[in-house]
């Protein structure tokens, strides 16, 4: 069924321990967060392998203040795997944002554009998300066991 | 399977979507209390209670420091105001069920991170708005 699911790629489990994905501060890699339009053709979670998923079903958002591939950030805002407790988690110093944005969106994917666009992460925005020459932000959530974006545990 | 295989999880996201400009100290404020503190329907009642007073005093206090930010906002500002916040929810903490964890060195850098992100992109976002 079409839609997003938010998940952690199966594809990239098996990507980490080949060294595809760097995510160290200023040194590692530059990661992008695309959006999905509304009513999307394609399924994306769990199986969502490439940022070309989502391009090859023509299902990028498109609208005034967001420019196809997405927000990018730049290797300084990359924070580095740290582990805490039996965990290792990750994330980004800054959130994903659109200003003088007009659009609809109802999900992102997170892509390493430093490594064929392969990607690293799925959400699902629980439902239609609509501005009007205003503000999207993707509050990224704490950097903590049980909430990062990214955790291996 | 491995010994010591791993699971792994990707964690939830939370949208914030203003139309005609950027989002208010109060919709900031209200969602890193969230992100701090949220509430679980499983809490004894005198935690909830305990939980509920300190989420307004932590709504309160996140909405001065967003109030703060402005369109010429410095890198130096936002760790200024950061660290009046870490200040704040320590004495907040204190007299809470939560005052051990909240002291630990790892969950404070954890707050201060999470605050610093947000009132930086707040920042920017006035930045970029105005």
């Amino acid at each position: 069924m079409a839609g997003t699911t938010t998940a952690f790629p199966s594809s990239t489990k098996s990507e980490l321990p080949q060294a595809i994905h760097n995510f160290t501060i200023t040194t590692g890699h530059v990661f992008k967060m695309a959006l999905v339009k509304v009513t999307p053709t394609g399924t994306y979670g769990a199986a969502t392998t490439n940022y070309s998923n989502l391009t090859g079903n023509s299902d990028e958002v498109t609208g005034t203040g967001y420019t196809a591939g997405g927000f990018a950030w730049t290797a300084a805002q990359n924070i580095t795997p740290a582990v805490s407790g039996t965990a290792a988690i990750w994330s980004w110093s800054v959130n994903a944002s659109w200003t003088g944005a007009t659009f609809s969106t109802t999900g992102c994917i997170i892509y390493n554009s430093s490594a064929s666009n392969a990607a690293v992460y799925v959400g699902d925005f629980g439902g239609t998300q609509s501005v009007s020459a205003g503000t999207l932000t993707v509050v990224l959530p704490a950097n903590t066991v049980g909430n990062a974006i990214l955790q291996i545990s | 399977m491995m010994q010591g295989a791993s699971s792994s999880a990707a964690g939830r996201i939370t949208i914030l979507a203003t139309s005609n400009g950027a989002h208010s100290a109060s919709t900031w404020a209200q969602t890193i209390t969230d992100g701090l503190l949220a509430l679980d329907p499983a809490m004894p009642m005198h935690r909830r209670l305990a939980a509920i007073a300190l989420r307004r005093s932590l709504t309160a206090l996140f909405y001065e420091a967003f109030q703060a930010m402005r369109p010429t906002s410095t890198f130096e500002d936002v760790e200024a105001v950061t660290a009046g916040c870490m200040g704040e929810i320590e004495k907040l903490f204190a007299s809470t069920p939560w005052a051990f964890e909240a002291s630990h060195p790892e969950i404070k850098d954890q707050f201060r991170a999470f605050i610093r992100r947000n009132l930086l992109s707040a920042a920017d976002l006035a930045l970029r708005t105005e």
